[in-house]
């Protein structure tokens, strides 16, 4: 589809000159000088009513502040016009139970300029504050609203009950209220598209039930193009007959004088102007027209619409996102201040910053390199001895260094490795956690606690450097589907099976779509298909469906635990916070090792007095537990998920062969509403990332998200054949396989050595027999 | 199989192999390197059940490299602090050098070990077609009684006569020092030349002193072959007295061999050197020497690139002739020659035989000075000779040379070694970056694999940790002498080793002070370690293998202050047991009596049919024995007397010490190849890792206590009354020229001698 191709360009690139030095031109000929723009609304209310919120991009789950001082930044388009305007940033939040009152606060920045502080005393429900903005702090285009949390527990100084506390940011109800008129071209209406109550970005694609395949083939590309220019991930597309007063976006699209068009479609198009318009409802609807008389008239609009009003949106955004995370394709390095930190002063006793790494698709985890994070830190005299920094990764803990030192301890440039096999394809966390304890914690005196005492600082200086890594594509591998839509990225055109035109499963079909254009970047050609996959499939494929035969493989043997799980690194002990984000499934009741472990645990006890004998075996037997666990890259604690098919209410699969680059991905589950209530669990930004190895289920009785490690994997065709990316290979694929390499150099050097032992005794003077 | 089978099977293994490295330097993971090290770990030991395997031992070699290139890639690529932090850098560099140095080195090694060649003695050719033999003893400042026994042990050579000439080249009394400005220095060297000319025309033995004193010994050597003629020449150093069978085991090689330049033999000393004597393991540890002579020295000879070691050796004029005699720029002339003449396509042999027996220095002084000489020595080669880059030299040979003089390195990595946990312990440096479960994978399954390779090669001959004993003892007093010859390669010059020298009461040695410093600092080190690992609540995983390091030095400090703690040696002559019959005539009656030892002061003997009746101290007797029919006959006088296991043992002085008395010692130390074998035999017996370890830890105790006694003046010993040995009795020196002995070269000869 060549339109989709001019608008992956555009969307990939940003700017319309580049983008379309490639792509068909022949599709703003004759139009460039009809719609430079957006085609002006003359509906009443569409520019603004009295007051309008702005929410903010971010999704609930990244509005989470947890522990004693967390920091988010948050991020909101404005227009010109409202920028001008003084404003209001409306923070709507909830707290645990557990923070005390008393000198709780939530700061609030706007673009670093700090400019109000409130309490965070809300544990019952939702408290709103308006605080306001001075239009000096604006600007037009994206905002940084910086928040930060500084709390502390009631009644526990334990370093554990830092983990309890957290101040919810509700993502619906928060954002920037303005009362400014703004054109209705303007991108900003389509910003301020709203939440509905479960917290989700809606997208409804309005047509008659009948014609719900033929919207959905038409209105793919569009949807995607939406999301990116939406920039959320917290997505979901709905095609409904009618609009349902609910906030988020209604897409109309076509030809009123189409035959599929509903009446209601109908009259909203008729009065619509060609290309792409847009209309706000109130209440945070937002009406999005795509009138076009074909279906290249309408991509044509849409990638006008991109280039032309849209286009500080994707640039802004593009340049948001070099700020938020490390984009670790190319070798380099990255320092805190370039992802935003700051280096305050921290006065608690748990500090704790996060940055996100975004490994390439192909990204082959191994310890073949190291992520080298360089760290200029202080810590402040009189910590107990117990201060230390933990570096976790993806919530495994894979390193932590003392930080004590009587005096305090100045750290310049201290080289740390995150090993790689830490990481996987994708969004990858680290977190960076100092546990700075005092003496004074122990009296717990709540009253005398002085926030003037900083105990840590960690410089903006601090940094990461990110290795050449080993390159290869491999299937299946969910991390890189979740985190860069791979390898759906990377195919022309890619094949979605649905089993049913049902508005439900095309929906589910087009909410995953959305994530992995999100992932990719740009908007994945799809050929849509209605029904079941013949089993001469090839090609890359997405299967959306209720038909599940795979939920029977998922019992208890087939299933092993999450590769991210089995790097083997959380031997570091880590006060509360192993146990606290344990690996769904591995901490199941349903786990016999651990049943097991427990029952003997309970049992120790009424033994008495263990003979020595017993001892011995007990501690050998432990001491070979962990060995084994070690070699085989996982934690003792990670035991095999053991679960029944019916536990599932969705499962995600990955199957076909990378050689011949053939994948199909499938989500099924027992019917439409597993299946609709499962994707919804996988697509909640949170447990998406979280995604790994060959397949994952979504679990009916908490909705975790349970990933399961591929028996074995196959490789797509390599992209980098460089002498170094297949050494980097060789290493990590036989440090995986390290018997076979063992058995290599046992053979080579063997060889080699046997050779010598005939060769060396004749060569030179020989001994006299 | 011919050689195209050969290179049918060449080809793949050396693929094989170079497959292998490329695998070996994968950046693997942990658990890969664990699996591999303890796979690899476990055949090795599999193979080194089989010693006598050629097979095996290139397989251990192997996969001891194996283990080497893993640690090796691994230090490099991961271990190395950031370039960003220089104070943890630079150090961290030099430690990391001085590793690689080890690893280099540990390769030549496993080179010149691949397969220590086992000669077979070739028959002599007949006596009248033996070649001519020039015997030279180079002296200088020996004692004339010292040179007396080497002498007589010479002339004593199971060789036809007419053949064999024996020099005395005595730089002691040149023409230059006997007319020397200073009247003392001329007046004592012509004293000793008169002596020397009056003991070798008694002894039958050609004196010379030449004009100058050039080129130290080299430049003695060539002035004697321009004295004479032999188609081989013999070199002996003056106390380095050989046994009679000598030419019998060496000479046969020059008939086989037309481009035989050398016949090198080991040196075997009858001594204890500073460690041995100090440490109290003479006779029962093998001496240092022995793991060259015994392994190395054989080693080289496979690569025929076994050298000269400037004495017990036999080479062939023909061949000097070709680069006008010995080579005199370095200090080591005997290598040097050695390397030009085999530059120049002669061929070496080495007789793993001790064929000789002589004395290493005693005091910590005289060793330490040898070492200096010989460590300038082999680096002024490596620096002056560049043996790697020398023309006609073979691949092998080069890398035989280039491993001999860059041992003599040992000294920079050995102190650096010492002293770099100290930058942890006090400054908390990070210069080698890697934790506890690195160390374990890829460190201590390295020294794991070390010492087993070294057990393996060496345990014969060297006890555990005692390599590193020597070397520090050495290292600390050798750094600045290496520093010297590096800047100025060719300002080092030739200084005799003292030998033969006594210490009359236990004292710590003039050296010692640096050796204190060391230790204090070191063991104040490990104590400041195990408090901060102590009171640190979360110490790092370093420290703790710093711990550990540093431990191990203080344990080899310690020792070593034992080292430089010295005994009161005594004794001024060697005994060697004998176990030779002989009678003794007491009172005109014989007594038949076994010889058990022997020295240049006297006997010990055993009466097996009946004691002398008043045998007693101060009892006078004559010692009678038979050789060739022929009776030798010395007197000899009681000193003491002991129990001995079947009966009493007596200790007998000689009543007087002329040139025959040292022509009948020689005949019953030397008469006997057999005598230096068995007592290097019994010696050779392996000491296990763990036993070593432990009796290593033993001494460092013992000797650290003994070292501080000794500095606190608190030594106790009593005084015991030592007589005298008898005095050498020479007769006037004939005018030379009357039996061609005692060339004078113009200097009065002695008419009348009285050595008061």
């Amino acid at each position: 589809m060549r339109n989709l191709a001019v608008l992956t360009a555009v969307l990939l690139g940003g700017v319309v000159h580049a983008a379309l030095a490639d792509a068909d031109t022949s599709l703003l000929t004759g139009q460039a000088d009809a719609a430079p723009e957006l085609a002006q609304s003359t509906q009443p209310g569409d520019s603004s009513s009295s007051q309008k919120i702005l929410p903010f991009v971010q999704s609930a789950s990244q509005m989470r502040l947890t522990g004693e001082d967390d920091t988010r930044r948050l991020h909101v388009y404005l227009a010109a016009d409202q920028a001008k305007a003084a404003g209001f940033v409306r923070i709507a939040y909830t707290n645990a139970v557990s923070v005390l009152p008393d000198g709780a606060t939530l700061s609030v920045s706007v673009n670093d300029t700090a400019v109000s502080s409130l309490p965070i005393r809300s544990p019952q429900g939702l408290t709103t504050h308006d605080v306001k903005i001075d239009a000096k702090l604006l600007h037009a285009g994206w905002n940084t609203i910086t928040l930060r949390a500084r709390q502390h527990h009631r009644v526990d100084c334990s370093m554990e009950a830092v983990y309890e506390l957290w101040t919810q940011i509700d993502p619906v109800q928060s954002g920037f209220v303005t009362q400014a008129k703004v054109s209705s071209a303007d991108p900003s209406i389509l910003m301020s598209a709203g939440r509905t109550d479960t917290g989700l970005t809606e997208l409804r694609v309005i047509g008659p039930t009948g014609a719900t395949e033929a919207m959905a083939r038409q209105s793919l590309p569009v949807i995607q193009s939406l999301a990116l220019l939406l920039g959320r991930d917290d997505i979901k597309v709905v095609f409904a007959e009618a609009a349902s007063g609910k906030p988020g976006i209604e897409l109309y699209m076509g030809d009123p004088a189409g035959k599929l068009q509903s009446p209601e479609a109908r009259s909203i198009l008729s009065t619509a102007p060609a290309g792409l318009s847009q209309q706000d409802l109130g209440n945070g609807r937002i009406r999005v027209v795509l009138r076009g008389a074909s279906e290249q008239a309408m991509a044509t609009a849409l990638v006008q619409a991109i280039n032309g009003p849209f286009q500080p949106v994707m640039i802004g955004a593009k340049a948001l996102a070099q700020t938020s995370h490390i984009m670790a394709d190319k070798p380099g390095r990255t320092s805190l201040g370039a992802l935003g930190h700051s280096a305050d002063a921290f006065a608690g006793r748990l500090f704790r910053t996060s940055v996100e790494i975004v490994m390439p698709e192909d990204f082959y985890p191994g310890d073949y390199a190291a992520v080298n994070m360089r760290l200029s830190a202080a810590t402040a005299p009189k910590l107990l001895p117990g201060a230390q920094l933990v570096v976790r990764v993806n919530e495994k803990a894979v390193t932590s260094h003392s930080l004590y030192a009587a005096d305090g301890v100045t750290l310049r440039d201290k080289s740390i490795d995150l090993p790689l096999r830490a990481f996987h394809p994708g969004i990858n966390k680290v977190d960076v956690l100092a546990e700075l304890p005092r003496e004074d914690d122990k009296a717990c005196d709540l009253a005398a606690r002085d926030e003037e005492r900083p105990r840590f600082l960690l410089l903006s200086e601090t940094s990461f450097d990110i290795p050449s890594l080993a390159r290869a594509g491999r299937l299946p591998d969910l991390a890189a589907f979740a985190g860069r839509g791979y390898p759906f990225n990377r195919q022309d055109k890619v094949q979605l099976f649905v089993e049913r035109a049902s508005p439900a499963q095309l929906s589910v079909a087009a909410t995953l779509l959305v994530r992995l254009a999100l992932g990719a970047q740009h908007p994945v050609s799809t050929n849509l298909r209605i029904g079941a996959p013949g089993a001469d499939l090839a090609g890359t494929a997405l299967v959306v469906g209720t038909d599940d035969p795979s939920m029977a493989e998922l019992d208890g043997k087939s299933l092993r635990a999450a590769r991210f799980a089995s790097a083997g690194f959380d031997s570091v002990t880590t006060g509360s916070v192993a146990s606290t984000q344990a690996i769904p499934g591995s901490n199941a009741g349903a786990d016999m090792q651990m049943l097991l472990q427990a029952f003997q645990d309970k049992t120790a006890d009424e033994r008495g007095d263990p003979s020595v004998v017993a001892r011995v075996m007990d501690g050998l037997q432990r001491a070979s537990d962990m060995v084994n666990s070690w070699l085989e890259y996982r934690d003792v604690a990670d035991q095999p998920p053991h679960l029944k098919a019916s536990e599932a209410l969705a499962t995600i699969v990955q199957t076909g062969n990378g050689a011949l680059s053939s994948t199909v991905t499938t989500v099924s589950a027992a019917n439409e509403d597993d299946l609709q209530q499962g994707v919804d669990a996988l697509t909640e930004p949170s447990a998406w990332n979280t995604l790994r190895g060959g397949s994952a289920l979504v679990r009916r009785s908490d909705l975790a998200v349970v990933s399961i490690q591929p028996s074995a994997y196959s490789f797509y065709p390599l992209t980098d054949t460089s002498l170094g990316n297949l050494r980097r290979l060789a290493a990590a694929w036989l440090s995986d396989h390290f018997i076979v390499y063992v058995g290599l150099i046992l053979l080579l050097i063997g060889s080699f050595g046997l050779w010598l032992g005939y060769i060396v005794p004749r060569k030179g003077v020989r001994t006299v027999p | 199989m011919g050689f195209g089978d050969m290179q049918f099977v060449s080809m793949p293994a050396i693929i094989a192999g170079a497959l292998g490295i490329f695998l070996l330097w994968l950046p693997m993971s942990l658990q890969a390197q664990l699996v591999l090290s303890l796979t690899v770990l476990g055949l090795m030991l599999l193979f080194m059940t089989r010693p006598d395997s050629k097979t095996f031992r290139q397989l251990s070699f192997v996969f001891a490299a194996i283990i080497a290139l893993r640690y090796a890639y691994w230090r490099t690529t991961e271990t190395l602090p950031d370039i960003a932090e220089p104070i943890n850098f630079i150090p961290g560099l030099i430690l990391y050098l001085a590793e690689m140095y080890c690893l280099v080195m540990l390769a030549i090694n496993f080179f010149i070990v691949a397969d220590p060649l086992k000669r077979e003695r070739p028959d002599m050719p007949d006596v009248a077609d033996l070649p001519t033999v020039d015997v030279f003893v180079p002296s200088y400042n020996e004692a004339p009684d010292l040179l007396a026994l080497t002498l007589a042990a010479a002339k004593a050579l199971d060789y036809p006569r007419e053949k064999l000439k024996v020099y005395l080249l005595d730089d002691g009394g040149t023409d230059a020092k006997c007319a020397h400005s200073d009247p003392r220095v001329a007046h004592a060297a012509r004293r000793r030349r008169m002596e020397l000319q009056s003991l070798c025309q008694a002894l039958g033995v050609h004196y010379h002193a030449r004009a100058q004193n050039d080129h130290a010994k080299a430049g003695n050597l060539n002035a004697g072959l321009k004295v004479s003629t032999g188609d081989l020449v013999v070199v002996f150093d003056a106390d380095h007295a050989p046994v009679r069978e000598f030419l019998r085991e060496t000479v046969g090689y020059f008939a086989k061999d037309d481009r035989l330049f050398l016949v090198q033999t080991p040196h075997f000393f009858l001594n204890a050197d500073p460690l041995e004597k100090n440490l109290d393991t003479f006779a029962r540890m093998p001496s240092e020497n022995e793991m060259f002579y015994s392994i190395v020295q054989r080693g080289l000879d496979k690569w025929n690139a076994s050298f000269f070691c400037g004495s017990a050796a036999v080479l062939r004029r023909a061949a000097l002739n070709e680069t006008d005699g010995f080579s005199g720029q370095s200090i080591t002339e005997d290598c040097e020659s050695a390397l030009a003449l085999h530059c120049r396509g002669w061929h070496s042999v080495y007789v793993d035989k001790p064929l000789i027996a002589g004395l290493q220095p005693e005091t910590l002084v005289s060793f330490i000075g040898q070492r200096v000489r010989w460590a300038q020595g082999m680096l002024q080669i490596l620096t002056l000779n560049r043996p790697f880059l020398q023309r006609g030299l073979t691949v092998a040979q080069r890398i035989c040379y280039a491993g001999t003089n860059l041992f003599w390195l040992f000294p920079m990595t050995r102190l650096t070694f010492m002293f770099a946990p100290l930058l942890y312990i006090f400054f908390s440096l990070q210069i080698f970056q890697a934790n506890i479960v690195e160390f374990i994978c890829y460190t201590l399954t390295y020294l794991v694999s070390s010492f087993a390779m070294q057990s393996y090669l060496f345990g014969r001959v060297r006890w555990p940790w005692v390599s590193e004993l020597y070397e520090y003892v050495q290292s600390v007093m050798l750094f600045g002498a290496i520093i010297s010859v590096v800047r100025n390669p060719r300002k080092p010059t030739f200084n005799v080793t003292a030998k033969g020298q006594t210490l009359e009461t236990s004292k710590l040695s003039p050296l010692a002070g640096s050796y204190f410093a060391i230790f204090i600092l070191l063991f104040g080190a490990t104590v400041y370690a195990i408090w901060r690992y102590l009171t640190e609540a979360m110490p790092s995983e370093l420290l703790l293998i710093v711990i550990g390091w540093n431990l191990i030095n203080t344990g080899l400090a310690g020792a070593a202050l034992g080292v430089v703690a010295e005994r009161r040696e005594r004794r001024r002559n060697q005994r060697l047991t004998v176990q030779r019959h002989a009678l003794v005539h007491v009172d005109e009656k014989s007594y038949a009596a076994i010889v058990n030892d022997v020295s240049s002061g006297g006997i010990q003997i055993e009466f097996f049919e009946g004691v002398p009746d008043g045998m007693a101290q101060g009892k006078t007797a004559t010692l009678e024995l038979r050789r060739q029919g022929r009776a030798l006959k010395t007197e000899i006088v009681c000193r003491s007397a002991h129990s001995g296991q079947a009966h009493p043992n007596f200790g007998f002085a000689y009543s007087e010490r002329t040139p025959d008395t040292f022509v009948m010692i020689a005949e019953m130390m030397y008469c006997d190849q057999s005598r230096l074998q068995e007592r290097l035999t019994r010696r050779q017996k392996p000491a296990g890792f763990f036993l070593g370890t432990a009796r290593f830890a033993f001494w460092t105790v013992r000797e650290t206590l003994r070292a501080f006694v000794y500095a606190f003046g608190l030594v106790r010993e009593t005084t015991q009354t030592s007589h005298p040995d008898a005095e050498l009795q020479l007769q006037p020196a004939r005018l030379s020229g009357q039996d061609g002995l005692g060339d004078t070269n113009g200097v009065p000869v002695l008419k009348e001698l009285s050595y008061a």
